[in-house]
């Protein structure tokens, strides 16, 4: 895993971690998920044999990409650490949120679990805040069909704003469509807020605080992270966020 | 006070979690950890409201299983005891 000087740091937190591209026209990409929903499947389907798995520098929660072709383009996918919510109140979950805000991926697949949606759009919503080029992975279809569960993708994706693909990984349907969608979104990417991704409102109060922060926070941060969202995790509090953007 | 008074009668209706017994439903009312604990709770979808029912309690009678929005989770009774719940 090629890693840059500054991202081996001791500072456990507030480095940035980076993965770099074997060549220029590979994409990165996450593959977030709550714990449980299939996410090693499907990151084994698609990798094979052709993965390895590597240490986060400084924290024991191993690391697992892989990579693979896709319609002539070379994938790298990154298996980032099951977690309930990007808060980071984990090291997996600070390994979680430090790579999809700060890594650079070009997009995240958020795998769900058909069976148990509600919980895990928690994960997807808080993606979703950090960056538009997400496609989110509805799997466990089949379970959920034994159970008399009946997802309505379509809806889900207009409601989200965001790709929504059913997979079964377990019996390998429907992972080509999943990487025909991580495809056009790689393809097609202008930055944090590409498409129309479901932004949850806050509170007047949280809004217009946020309103005010934007247009400075955007002209210090020169597009690398979305200013809506450094704007709300700096009023919750968040000093670690404040310590990796002065870096 | 008037006022005062209400909110421990409120309050008197509210019992932990740890004490909803098995195959009961309970509404959430309020979380009375706070920090990481308090989070974990919020992101396994324990909010204000949420419907909350006993399943099953393991062999030692800890942890319990509850079912929260369409899931089960596990929760110690040290961890179900900071939620404060209403019976339906």
């Amino acid at each position: 895993m090629g890693l840059t000087k500054q991202s081996t740091g001791s500072s456990v937190l507030g480095f940035k971690p980076h993965i770099e591209r074997q060549h220029p026209g590979q994409k990165i990409i996450a593959l977030a998920g709550n714990p449980n929903v299939g996410k090693s499947t499907v990151f084994n389907s698609l990798t094979g044999m052709r993965q390895h798995t590597g240490n986060w520098p400084g924290k024991t929660v191993s690391i697992a990409q892989g990579s693979f072709f896709h319609k002539g383009v070379h994938f790298l996918l990154v298996d980032i650490p099951g977690t309930y919510s990007l808060m980071a109140n984990s090291v997996e979950e600070g390994v979680a949120r430090d790579f999809i805000c700060f890594g650079d991926p070009d997009a995240v697949i958020v795998v769900t679990d058909a069976t148990c949606l509600e919980r895990n759009l928690n994960l997807v919503l808080q993606v979703l805040e950090v960056t538009g080029n997400v496609v989110v992975c509805v799997n466990l279809i089949d379970d959920a069909r034994r159970r008399k569960i009946r997802i309505d993708l379509e809806e889900l994706s207009r409601l989200l704003g965001v790709t929504v693909a059913g997979t079964s990984a377990r019996s390998g349907k429907g992972l080509d469509r999943l990487m025909d969608e991580v495809w056009t979104v790689t393809h097609e990417k202008p930055g944090c807020c590409r498409g129309s991704p479901l932004k949850i409102r806050y509170h007047e109060a949280v809004e217009s605080a946020v309103g005010l922060m934007e247009p400075s926070l955007e002209a210090a941060l020169n597009k690398k992270l979305c200013a809506r969202w450094t704007a709300l995790r700096l009023l919750e509090g968040d000093e670690n966020l404040l310590e990796s953007i002065r870096n | 006070m008037k006022q005062n008074a209400d909110l421990y009668m409120k309050h008197d209706q509210f019992i932990p979690l740890s004490f909803l017994p098995t195959g009961k439903k309970a509404r959430v009312r309020a979380l009375m950890s706070k920090g990481i604990s308090r989070r974990r709770m919020l992101d396994l979808g324990l909010i204000l409201d949420t419907e909350v029912e006993a399943l099953q309690k393991s062999p030692f009678g800890d942890p319990v299983a509850y079912l929260v929005r369409g899931a089960v989770i596990a929760l110690r009774s040290e961890e179900a005891s900071d939620i404060l719940v209403e019976a339906m």
